[in-house]
């Protein structure tokens, strides 16, 4: 019965969620509620994580129907790890929200629901449940969106925009469920692979690949600038590290079931890359800048995907966890519609190490995740591959654009003012957790790397044999 | 062990110090301490070469090398920088609150660079290499409440950090090609040819090389630092920090290719003489020193690709670039305290407001007379052997057109040096000027620079004991050979072309000299010029940048409507694209005949309705013919024998109008415009998609299963409310959730919208 371990993830949250609502009353109470259930969520993974390490993946078969008749959740070693950085990055989120006065009652709620969600979608082994998942994921967050732009027209056009587009990806969504049901019979990963798509294989990942990629905000990112501006500190830090990884693990799920097109992918995320870093340039504002962000490192984990993969996995950890500590980090400034960035001071130290350790200085986490991807984009240049080198040196580029925006927007914010900004102790603190996560990451590269490999995504069958048993 | 300590100690006492600078501290003490043990270590615990274990998974390991190269940077980081801190003491006494600080950063950059110089893993080489960066970016911006340190701060991070990521470029390829992180590894394995040269690696490696070194076109950025305290510049910006790039140089000499070290000798001159060039422009000491290190670093990286390009084994210009860079540590270094202590007491660098400062000050201008004249290469001095060999150097290679244009570009350099070296210390000899002289000079900032000079006394005491101690083994490491010894010196070598050179060069200097303001003014016209292009340059940054911002603003406020527009047309091209090219399309087969004529009817009736919604301008006969299209739907339910399924249909429909008519209320917006093909052409697209995967298909297992098991399995008789209940049941949990969290949101929305009322009144 070990395998019930696989459902707790999913479960706790919602509870947690249950739990804040009926407590609403007291926001002090609920938020208590949900910071003790993420606490709970990173136990679970991590015994998740420790149980799929020593005695291989875990699978369970809700209702006790077996793999392609029912919905089975599926702990292998990718899920994990990708559910330990969302275990990670929500708890430190939630460390925050306690801290935050004055926060709306109904937030811990939401925000419990998208953590829910996330996990369900990464422990799903079942195409439609996956889009369930993302369901449950997106209503919390059009509810956060609204909730928090009530009274803002501006910001409820922002809201209408984010909603309108996702309900038409998940129309498109449904679209692609139907096809893929149609021509394959299954909705069930592994059975997908073992029947194999036929002349639909190009069909089946145009359909998955356009959802998905909208919400990595590959290639289709025009939604993401905005979307995030206008959030208030917490919501903002979970979706910049939440949502687009979520998108982004279906995509490579996708992949692992019907095969990676290397070269669209490279070519999509180098011009997702190049976009992305001449939209951060003429930014102004900080969370500008950090949302554009968001869409380079999108476009870095598609290049890793194409061709780097165990740079992968080591990216989109130290990715998520880097970029919810920035938006945690300058989230205080960001935010603040009455201290203009050129005039705030905030606290120094914290305010660089966190902009050097995100930028990618060595040792530590980025670091250890840019170099994976470069020296894997190198190790393709090998047969003088012309369109590698030019991904290696976007690549390249863009990641020497990022540390020095970073840097930019740290000099603004330590040297040149007198105002002080306060930043609220538990925001400290989950912010100085974060970055020992991110040091973790890169002093423990040994083992992170050691993991990352053992994650076998080339090897379809092994998924296979895992779900189905045979 | 001894050498993980030297690196180490330093960093993290540094950074320690850095972190408690609010608190009170002996800092001076500290700092001393530290720098002495560093100095003392190496003579009591021999060094020796180590490896650790780091990341076994990727085969980085914290692995070290002793050598004559990595020694004799050592030595001068470690002797100058244990000077330095006792200067540090004199210049910041009157500022003590930032003297932990400061003091923090200079022993955090000493281990730093001290793993530059001994790291023999290239990873470890290349955390050093960023660190050495981000504390010199630091370092410069010391006084950040100024706009010029900010701006030079900018500088020096924007081009360090552009040669951080080309050295991690570079490390990735050499790796690819020998498949080591060893860096001596590397050399053996590109030398045998085992490995292979390539663009790439060229080039990334010379972008480190030549950031960190200043060498053209990326010298800008060191002028620019000169905005640091000047115990920074006489220690990060001359002597230590920017040789870093000569070390690499030195040190993966194998890893060029044969024309890039052509380009490296090339660009090396040209640097030397354009350093030149701008010291004699420069009215301010320390950017003229700046400029000045410029065009000595140019020196050094030509002497290296000399070395290197050799068919003898460069040994040659090896010694000659290895006893430039002590030299040129020491006398460099020196010069700055001296300016130092010149800024301190006049309280401007400004060499024009500085007339006769020497004159009141004549202790400090007769050390600085001295050095400058060891630095210009005046006869029997350190400075007179370097020049010196380094025009043997070029007189002993093949003669061709290039060699003569080295040793021209040579000449112009060292008329540049003696220029602006002689024409300084003239003016501040020189008779007349008003500048007034404040304090005494203080032992802390006078030992110093005697203590660097004191370089030039033992070699020119006993200069081939130095050479066998010092250069050797350096040249040695880098030639990977062993030789008797390198420089056999002597001040006479007969009348040669290094002869004519070294007259040509105190003659032209001399007239340069003379004719200083002249020599200013025709090069200010070159200046101008300059000016001219970099403001069209400026112009065209601008309009990139305004239209770069442009375009980023209309790609982030996509209204909504034409955002799904745009996600509709990319999966249309997509999916049609894929479908027409992969699928057999003409397999689609709807048998008329099986349909029947109820079923058609009701089709037909669907069909009217969509076009209908498609033609219509008026809000409301959109919503009708959508609601229309949803009732036959409905009928089709009924025909397919789906009660069940025609039921929640008719609710859905009957509700979402109701619902749409609802909201239409408030709705102002005028009627929609003229309906775009894209609609028309999904709706071909999904058509054709579902006549294909969706109607000839046979049973496939699931359906099999799900119909078989049940009755028995699950106890339902009706199949689709067991699979939504039973086989499925998961999905309906969380589709209530869904349901759930919308409740509570429109809830949330109406009671946020409330309070907020209560707020306003």
């Amino acid at each position: 019965m070990a395998s019930v371990l696989v459902v707790f993830p999913m479960i706790v949250p919602l509870v947690a969620a249950l739990c804040a609502l009926v407590w609403r009353a007291q926001p002090r109470v609920a938020h208590g509620i949900t910071l003790a259930g993420s606490v709970v969520h990173v136990g679970c993974v991590g015994v998740l994580c420790t149980s799929v390490l020593t005695r291989g993946p875990l699978v369970h078969q809700f209702g006790g129907w077996a793999a392609p008749f029912g919905i089975v959740y599926v702990a292998d070693a990718f899920a994990v790890f990708f559910l330990s950085a969302i275990a990670i990055v929500s708890c430190t989120v939630f460390v925050h929200a306690f801290g935050a006065r004055g926060a709306s009652s109904w937030e811990p709620f939401f925000l419990m629901i998208v953590v829910g969600g996330a996990s369900g979608a990464v422990l799903t082994s079942d195409f439609f449940h996956l889009f369930v998942c993302f369901e449950v994921m997106l209503i919390a967050v059009y509810a956060l969106m609204a909730v928090q732009s009530v009274h803002a027209r501006e910001r409820m056009d922002r809201t209408m925009r984010y909603v309108v587009l996702n309900a038409a990806n998940s129309l498109l969504f449904l679209l692609a469920l139907g096809v893929l049901y149609g021509t394959v019979g299954t909705l069930n990963m592994a059975h997908a692979i073992e029947v194999g798509a036929g002349s639909w294989r190009y069909v089946l990942l145009a359909m998955f690949g356009v959802v998905f990629a909208l919400k990595a905000g590959l290639g289709l990112a025009f939604w993401l600038p905005q979307a995030y501006a206008g959030l208030s500190i917490g919501v903002a830090a979970l979706f910049a590290g939440l949502m687009t990884k979520i998108g982004l693990y279906a995509l490579v799920r996708i992949g692992m079931v019907w095969g990676i097109e290397t070269s669209w992918i490279g070519w999509i995320a180098v011009a997702a890359i190049a976009g992305g870093v001449l939209g951060m340039f003429v930014q102004r504002t900080i969370s500008g800048i950090l949302a554009y962000q968001i869409i380079i490192s999108s476009g870095m984990l598609g290049l890793a995907l194409a061709c780097a993969h165990d740079a992968l996995l080591v990216l989109a950890l130290s990715d998520m966890v880097a970029k919810t500590m920035l938006f945690l980090l300058f989230g205080t400034v960001a935010r603040s519609d009455r201290i203009r960035a050129e005039h705030a001071r905030m606290a120094p130290m914290l305010v660089w190490c966190g902009v050097l350790v995100a930028g990618g200085l060595p040792p530590f986490g980025p670091f250890v995740a840019k170099a994976l991807l470069l020296f894997g984009l190198v190790e393709r240049t090998d047969g003088g591959d012309v369109a590698m080198r030019i991904w290696l040196i976007v690549a390249a580029g863009a990641s020497l654009a990022v540390l020095l925006s970073l840097i930019r927007v740290a000099m603004r914010l330590t040297w040149s003012s007198d105002q002080r900004v306060h930043m609220p102790v538990w925001t400290r603190l989950a912010v100085v957790l974060l970055l020992v996560v991110l040091c973790g990451i890169g002093l423990g590269a040994d083992r992170v790397v050691t993991y990352a490999r053992t994650v076998v995504l080339s090897d379809a069958h092994v998924y296979v044999k895992t779900v189905l048993g045979r | 062990m001894p050498v993980v300590f030297l690196c180490a100690a330093p960093l993290v006492v540094g950074l320690a110090m850095i972190a408690c600078a609010r608190y009170r501290m002996p800092a001076m003490a500290i700092a001393m301490t530290v720098m002495g043990a560093l100095v003392c270590m190496p003579l009591i615990v021999p060094l020796s070469s180590a490896s650790y274990a780091w990341v076994p998974a990727l085969g980085w390991t914290l692995s070290f090398v002793v050598d004559g190269l990595s020694s004799l940077f050592a030595m001068l980081i470690c002797g100058i920088g244990a000077v330095v801190v006792l200067y540090t003491h004199g210049y910041m006494r009157e500022c003590p609150k930032k003297m932990t600080t400061l003091y923090g950063f200079i022993l955090a950059f000493v281990g730093a660079m001290l793993g530059v110089v001994f790291a023999d893993d290239a990873i470890v080489l290349f955390v050093c290499w960023e660190l050495t960066s981000v504390l010199s970016f630091g370092l410069v911006a010391f006084w950040n409440g100024r706009a010029d340190a900010r701006a030079g701060a900018w500088r020096a991070i924007v081009v360090t950090a552009l040669g951080g990521i080309a050295l991690l470029v570079a490390i990735g390829v050499a790796w690819m090609e020998t498949g080591v992180w060893r860096i001596s590894e590397w050399n053996a394995a590109f030398a045998s040819g085992s490995a292979h040269h390539s663009w790439l690696l060229d080039v990334a490696l010379f972008l480190a090389v030549a950031t960190k070194s200043a060498q053209l076109p990326f010298s800008r950025w060191l002028p620019g630092a000169m905005a640091a305290p000047t115990p920074v510049s006489a220690y990060l910006h001359a002597a230590t920090l920017v040789k870093a790039g000569v070390y690499v140089l030195a040190r993966m000499g194998e890893l060029f290719g044969g024309p890039m070290m052509i380009g490296i000798v090339g660009i090396g001159v040209c640097t030397a003489v354009w350093g030149a060039y701008g010291a004699v422009r420069q009215t301010d000491a320390k950017r003229m020193l700046a400029h000045s290190t410029v065009s000595q670093l140019g020196v050094l990286c030509m002497l290296l690709g000399i070395g290197g390009l050799a068919q003898d084994g460069g040994i040659a210009a090896y010694a000659v670039a290895m006893y430039h860079l002590v030299h040129h540590a020491c006398a460099k270094g020196a010069l700055f305290m001296l300016v130092g202590i010149v800024d301190h007491a006049a309280q401007t660098r400004d060499v024009r407001q500085l007339t006769g400062v020497f004159r009141r000050m004549p202790a400090v201008g007769v050390v600085a007379t001295v050095v400058m004249a060891m630095f210009v290469g005046l006869p029997f001095t350190s400075g007179f052997a370097s020049k010196e060999s380094l025009f043997l150097l070029i007189e002993a290679m093949r003669t061709s057109g290039a060699t003569i244009f080295l040793g021209l570009c040579a000449v112009l350099a060292s008329v540049g040096t003696f220029v602006y070296g002689v024409a300084w210390i003239v003016r501040l000899w020189g008779v007349g000027g008003s500048c007034a002289v404040h304090g005494d000079v203080r032992a802390a900032m006078w030992i110093p620079p005697l203590v660097l000079i004191a370089w030039g006394v033992v070699w020119g005491v006993v200069p081939q004991t130095v050479t066998s101690l010092v250069i050797d083994p350096a040249v040695h490491a880098i030639a990977s050979r062993t030789f008797d010894t390198s420089m056999q010196w002597s001040w006479w070598h007969g009348v040669t072309w290094a002869l004519w050179m070294t007259i040509a060069v105190f003659v032209l200097g001399t007239i340069g000299v003379v004719g200083m303001a002249r020599l200013r003014a025709g090069l200010a016209l070159g200046v101008r010029g300059l000016r001219r292009l970099r403001a069209v340059g400026v112009g065209c940054r601008r309009t990139v940048r305004m239209s770069a911002a442009r375009i980023a603003y209309v790609w982030a406020h996509v209204p909504a409507g034409r955002g799904a527009g745009i996600l509709w047309l990319v999966w249309v091209v997509c999916v049609g694209a894929a479908l027409v090219l992969t699928v057999d399309v003409t397999q689609m087969h709807m048998r008329i005949g099986d349909v029947s004529v109820v079923a058609m009817i009701v089709v037909a009736g669907i069909v009217c309705a969509a076009v209908a919604m498609a033609v219509a301008r008026q809000r409301l006969a959109i919503v009708c013919s959508l609601g229309a299209v949803g009732l036959f739907v409905s009928l089709l339910y009924v025909w397919l024998d789906a009660p069940d399924l025609a039921l929640t249909q008719l609710a859905v429909e009957t509700i979402s109008i109701a619902f749409v008519l609802f909201v239409l209320r408030h709705y102002k917006h005028p009627p929609r415009a003229r309906m775009s093909a894209l609609p028309v052409l999904v709706g071909v697209v999904v058509t054709v998609l579902s006549a294909i995967a969706l109607i000839p298909r046979p049973k496939t297992a699931i359906d099999r299963f799900t119909a078989a098991q049940s009755v028995p399995a699950a106890e339902g008789a009706n199949v689709v409310n067991v699979i939504l209940v039973d086989f499925r049941g998961l999905d309906t949990m969380l589709e209530i959730v869904v349901i759930a969290v919308a409740a509570c949101s429109v809830v949330a929305m109406l009671r946020v919208r409330a309070e907020r009322k209560r707020e306003h009144e």
